[in-house]
């Protein structure tokens, strides 16, 4: 029968559909343990391989109460499904010997009263776990009509119904007596009438299951068994308090394969007779870990699990669960450690050894799956990174590892399966340039969980990663050779060193040390003190003396300097009216220098009628400009635009504003200020340009001597006098102060440089060897 | 004698004037102070200035009722950049005026840029390269051979590279290198004149200052 996934309702095996709701049925294959062939549920051996698929214990009656089944464990994969719903068909079992079946057949006993109630029973359905479910052949699904499908013999091994599953019982069919004692009873749970007790053989008696506190079943009738019988009846447990089945009479050759009574199985025991060969492997020796159960029956209580036997308490069964005796190891082995004590249906193994003692078909469980060892593990392959990622644990620690698809969580199941496909899969070679991607960081240290590896790992910092924990360094992508050495080319010499020594403590020292050392004052010496008032002596004396009035050894000549012609000229070609601007460019500072050419241009000016506009991007020399406007004679109503801010590019506005202007006359004892004019003014207007300059501009003069618009300069107090004296007819009588300056002057280069030749030649004759 | 402004600016010209000449014993503390109260008065007339010019030139026109629209936006666009530039000097809002930096740096380089080249560099060779016309006789060519030259060979001296000693070059190249160097020697040695030319006319107007007031003082025709 097949269980719909959806709405839950069993159908026949060969529909393909649900007969409740409609939904597609999945059919259910068997999966050779051997050659992995899929084979038709149905299929007791293997379409390929021959290899036994249902286990031959699986024929054996398999207990009706419906238990919620546990997880499949690890340990019953790859064992074949132990239930198998066919086995209670009539008609000649596969896993049974002849003699098995034909006595069977051929034993039909007298219909007793218990005949309905375990016709009644095997007819009900049978709830499967899920777990098994989904490994039963589609025929494994009980129901009333397989049930009744069960020889007679094997009715009373069917469990009872369960709760679960209240189908309704297929009609009861005719049950002979000696198999009405194994008619299980019905636990409160399942309220179905309750089976009446029957005579049963004194060898089914043992069998009848106890009836426990949990499911006080009504116990079944006892009736009499055949002598032949009474020998198998299981034992009763004082756990147990089931109604014990009335002992019959046992026939000889039955009377071995009862089991002896003992204190835990306290069943009736059976008389000793004379076994028969093929019966006498399977007799268990008595004493108090034994049962008198057939021999196929262990002797100890199953490992709990879908592959165990029920306790005794919940299964209605009988005493096949009941009866304690060794579990063989390989049975041991595959039953899971966690799972429930709860019973499972048709669960039943039999000992490999005993059965072959027994004769019985081939009943040698299935090879269990080879499990890779931890050395074939750790011979894989698999890279250190990967191994690093495993957790703590063996490999057998697999967790959600079930029968039917194995879910692999963590590297434990990874490392399993790879090696269980170790020698399915080649080794794998990691080329070098592969080798070389390998993470870099340091590996995960033993007993550190991945998450706290990655928790202690550094951030990332920068890029689009930056913050997140774990990943690899990025690398150069331009790396500096292995062989590269830096090549110094220039070696700075000793004194920069010490000099960006001395630089570098001086920054790094603390505020008040810089203050002291700023207040530190290096007192000169007496000598250089003299030598400092003595030239102070000499420079007062000989500029005083002059402006005293005093003749000077040195006469002064007055050249006619190479730029005055052009000045006067360009001057003297102003018309009446003509619109000159007047740049003064100097402060209070140079104005006694200044005023050398500025008293006699601003005479020669008013002299021509010019319009002149004064103009300053300097604040003082506004006001220089306002002092030489109170002379009435230099004050010819002309303009004063005044202050001209934002140095070249005001200039820049300015020209490009006013094109209205003659001539351009710049009076300059700065540099750039003068620069700046004559550079706008040679981008734009392109004005004829006169120059006055002091002697300390002059030489800063010289490159623009050569420019086409400048038409005159003078430098200087010397071409200022000269140009005063060309405006007073030649001579300078009428300006003895201007005169007296002029020699001052004179006599003081003179002096200056006799000094500075003089302190240059004292300098180095006292010069110290390594010093300067 | 009436006290009038001019005599009083006489006598404090003149005392600054002898505190400046005390550097003469070091750097003093009426040195100092004199030094300070120059650059002080100076910094304060030049900030009056500015403010005179900014209220007369452009505040006052834009606050005028019969000045125009559009004249009004001429005077305000500038007071507005201005403004924005005393911002600078608070650091949370110094961004504010740089917009009227941004224009400030930008128009000056380009007002200075098109002038040094247009101005100075072209004017310059174009006379150096007239120099060796042979329209103006055999000295102006002497003469300009010897300011290319000069030109060259200073130039020449400004190289990135040490001076190369004898041994490690060629030794024209020694002799070259040296040679722009002392070029640049006599060029800067010419500008320390005029400059010392200066100052030594500043002495002389001090002292010519000095002897006038003086004798003005003691009623002695200088």
């Amino acid at each position: 029968m097949i269980r719909c996934p959806k709405c839950g309702a069993l159908n026949q095996d060969s529909s393909r559909f649900c007969n409740s709701c409609g939904a597609p049925l999945q059919r259910t294959q068997i999966r050779c343990p051997v050659c992995k062939t899929l084979n038709p549920a149905g299929n007791v051996f293997c379409d390929k391989c021959h290899t036994r698929l249902i286990p031959a214990d699986a024929m054996l009656p398999r207990q009706t109460e419906s238990q919620p089944s546990p997880e499949p464990g690890e340990s019953v994969r790859q064992i074949s499904l132990p239930v198998r719903s066919d086995l209670g068909k009539t008609g000649p079992l596969t896993g049974f010997p002849d003699w098995l079946e034909g006595l069977t057949d051929e034993t039909p006993l007298p219909p007793t009263e218990s005949e309905p109630a375990a016709n009644d029973f095997q007819a009900e359905p049978v709830e499967l776990p899920d777990w098994l479910l989904g490994i039963l052949p589609q025929e494994t699904a009980s129901s009333g009509e397989e049930a009744s499908q069960l020889p007679d013999w094997l009715g009373g091994l069917a469990a009872p119904e369960s709760e679960v599953t209240p189908s309704a019982p297929a009609e009861e069919g005719p049950l002979p007596n000696w198999l009405s004692g194994l008619a299980a009873p019905e636990s409160e749970v399942t309220p179905s009438a309750p089976a009446e007790e029957g005579p049963l053989p004194d060898w089914l008696s043992g069998l009848a299951a106890p009836e426990s506190e949990v499911t006080p079943s009504a116990p079944a009738e006892e009736g009499p068994l055949p002598d032949w019988l009474s020998g198998l009846a299981a034992p009763e447990p004082e756990a147990a308090p089931s109604a014990p089945a009335e002992e019959g009479p046992l026939p000889d050759w039955l009377g071995g394969l009862a089991a002896p009574e003992s204190e835990v199985t306290p069943s009736a025991p059976a008389e000793e007779g004379p076994l028969p060969d093929w019966l006498s492997g399977i007799v268990t020796p008595s004493g108090a870990a034994s049962a008198g159960t057939a021999a196929f029956i262990p002797e100890a209580p199953l490992p709990t699990g879908p592959a165990q036997a029920p306790p005794a308490e919940e299964a209605g069964g009988g005493a096949f669960a009941e009866t304690p005796g060794a579990v063989p190891d390989w049975l041991l082995s595959l039953a899971p450690q966690d799972l429930p004590s709860e019973p499972t249906q048709g669960a039943f193994l039999i000992p490999e050894e005993e059965t072959e003692e027994a004769e019985v078909p081939d009943l040698t469980p299935l090879p269990e799956p080879r499990k890779p060892t931890t050395d074939e593990l750790a011979r894989a392959n698999v890279p250190e990174w990967l191994r690093s990622l495993r957790p703590e644990g063996s490999f057998g620690e697999a967790t959600g590892v079930g029968d039917k698809g194995t879910v692999f969580v963590g590297a434990a199941d990874l490392e399993a399966t790879l090696g269980e496909l170790e020698g399915e899969l080649a080794r794998a070679e990691i080329p070098e340039w592969l080798q070389e991607l390998r993470p870099t960081g340091a590996p995960r240290p033993e007993g550190m969980t991945l998450e706290q590896f990655i928790s202690q790992a550094t951030e990332t910092e920068g890029g689009p990663l930056s913050g997140m924990k774990g990943l690899l360094q990025p690398e150069a992508m331009v790396d500096i050779p292995p062989d590269y050495t830096p090549v110094v080319r220039y070696e700075l010499p000793a004194a920069v060193l010490e000099r960006a020594r001395l630089w570098q403590t001086l920054l790094e020292q603390p505020r008040s040390a810089q203050r002291k050392m700023a207040r530190r004052r290096v007192r000169p010496g007496m000598g250089e003190q003299l030598a400092r008032w003595l030239v102070a002596l000499v420079l007062l004396v000989v500029g005083i003396w002059p402006l005293l009035g005093y003749p000077v050894p040195v006469n002064v000549p007055l050249r006619n300097p190479s730029g005055l012609q052009g000045f006067v000229n360009t001057l003297e070609g102003l018309q009446p009216g003509a619109r000159v601007l007047v740049a003064v460019e100097y402060g209070p500072a140079e104005a006694p220098e200044m005023a050398f050419m500025t008293e006699p241009l601003l005479t020669h000016l008013a002299a021509r009628g010019a319009a002149v506009d004064w103009v300053s991007t300097l604040p003082e020399g506004v006001g220089l400009i306002n002092n030489l406007r109170k002379d009435p004679a230099w004050d010819a109503g002309w303009q004063t635009p005044g202050y001209l801010p934002g140095a070249t590019t005001g200039i820049a506005s300015y020209v490009s504003l006013h094109q209205e202007y003659d001539v351009l006359i710049v009076l300059a004892a700065r540099s750039d200020h003068l620069r700046w004019w004559i550079e706008q003014n040679t981008v734009g207007p392109r004005w004829p340009v006169l120059v006055g300059v002091s002697n300390a501009v002059g030489s800063l003069m010289i490159p623009y001597l050569e420019i086409e618009n400048l038409k005159g300069v003078l430098i200087g107090v010397q071409d200022g006098t000269r140009y005063l004296a060309q405006r007073s007819g030649g001579s300078l009588a009428q300006y003895p102060m201007q005169r007296r300056q002029l020699n001052a002057l004179v006599g003081l280069q003179w002096v200056t440089m006799v000094l500075l030749v003089g302190g240059m030649l004292w300098t180095l004759m006292t010069r110290k060897k390594g010093t300067g | 004698m009436p006290v009038s402004l001019d005599l009083v600016a006489g006598i404090l010209g003149t005392v600054f004037t002898v505190l400046l000449l005390s550097y003469l014993f070091g750097d003093t503390v009426l040195y100092r102070w004199t030094l300070a109260i120059l650059v002080g008065v100076g910094a304060g007339y030049a900030l009056a200035l500015a403010l005179r010019y900014l209220v007369y030139t452009w505040i006052l026109p834009m606050l005028d009722a019969q000045t125009g629209l559009e004249l009004r936006l001429y005077y305000a666009i500038p007071i507005i950049l201005g403004a924005l530039l005393l911002f600078k000097g608070f650091p949370r809002l110094s961004p504010a005026g740089n917009l009227s930096m941004a224009i400030l740096l930008g128009s000056g380089v380009a007002v200075a840029f098109s002038g040094a080249l247009l101005g100075t560099i072209i004017p310059q060779v174009d006379a150096t390269g007239s120099g060796l016309s042979l329209r103006a006789g055999v000295g102006q060519v002497f003469n300009g051979v010897l300011v290319l030259l000069g030109t060259i060979i200073a130039l020449l001296g400004f190289s990135p590279r040490p001076e190369p000693q004898v041994g490690q070059a060629r030794l024209w190249q020694v002799w070259l290198q040296r040679f722009s160097r002392y070029l640049l020697i006599i060029g800067l040695a010419v500008a320390f004149a005029g400059a010392l030319t200066s100052s030594l006319m500043m002495l002389v107007s001090s002292l010519a200052f000095l002897l006038e007031k003086l004798f003005s003082i003691l009623a002695i025709g200088l």
